[in-house]
């Protein structure tokens, strides 16, 4: 629905990656865009593949955001797939530290650092 | 002298969203820094999201918002009439009873209190933080041309 103001404020778009699963997302994660993150993260799930979420374009990230993120990690694992996460903005990743996600969600700096520990969990999986 | 606004708007997820960033932008038209104005959007988010989920169980209610500038000090106070907290906490860190939400504003703000609103209705978050000495430069810029310096 064009009409739906979260479409105008958080956006998310898979990446064809061999191996890995990315979910790159952009915008705001709050109260009203949450929901969103879930359902794009569910069309990951149960592909048996690491999900990386890109959040180097997340301008703003509340605490309904936080409990998305982790609720989306759980479901990963219960579907025995990582979810890892990757780059934040400053104000994205003061949260990250203050709600401690980074302890319990796999947070890297670069793209690149997350598809290297994403091959090496592939590898020691197979 | 103090200088203040007020907002009456209701907890609403797009309306918090609208004030959450008004609020971050009368900081940076105070002389907040990018991450003080986003440290305030996150807080002011939190604290209005709490009254709408917590207060008003995810239903609309009334929100009182004030803005507060004196002396280098940014301070909002909130206050809803939704059901409240059947005690409140010493402070906003866990370790007092404070729940994650209320720890993301107490990290970000340097002080922050939760408090029964007003007639024991409700819940009132105040909190503040001091914004940066750019905030002393703008205002003495416009001292000197004689001129208030929110013109």
């Amino acid at each position: 629905m064009e009409h739906d103001p979260a479409r105008r404020i958080f956006h998310a778009w898979p990446d064809e990656i061999p191996s890995v699963l990315v979910l790159h997302v952009a915008g705001e994660i709050d109260l009203m865009t949450a929901p969103c993150l879930k359902l794009h993260v569910d069309q990951l799930i149960g592909r048996g593949l690491p999900i990386i979420v890109d959040c180097s374009e997340l301008r703003y990230l509340d605490l309904a955001g936080i409990h998305a993120l982790e609720d989306c990690h759980q479901r990963a694992e219960q579907a025995e797939q990582r979810l890892l996460l990757v780059g934040s903005t400053p104000l994205v990743h003061n949260i990250f530290v203050i709600t401690q996600l980074n302890q319990r969600v796999p947070l890297f700096d670069t793209m690149g650092e997350a598809l290297t520990a994403a091959g090496q969990e592939e590898t020691g999986a197979s | 002298m103090t200088q203040t606004v007020t907002l009456h708007f209701d907890a609403e997820p797009m309306l918090i969203r609208v004030v959450r960033k008004q609020a971050a932008a009368a900081a940076t038209a105070l002389g907040a820094t990018e991450q003080r104005a986003g440290s305030i959007e996150l807080a002011v988010g939190e604290a209005l999201s709490n009254a709408y989920v917590h207060g008003y169980g995810r239903a609309s209610g009334p929100i009182e918002l004030e803005i507060a500038y004196e002396g280098h000090t940014f301070g909002i106070t909130i206050h809803d009439t939704g059901r409240g907290l059947p005690t409140f906490p010493a402070s906003l860190n866990p370790r007092d009873g404070g729940r994650w939400g209320l720890q993301v504003i107490h990290e970000l703000m340097d002080d922050a209190v939760l408090c029964p609103g007003p007639s024991g209705v409700g819940t009132t978050v105040r909190m503040s933080i001091r914004l940066s000495g750019e905030t002393e430069e703008i205002s003495n810029a416009h001292r000197f041309r004689r001129e208030p310096w929110w013109q």
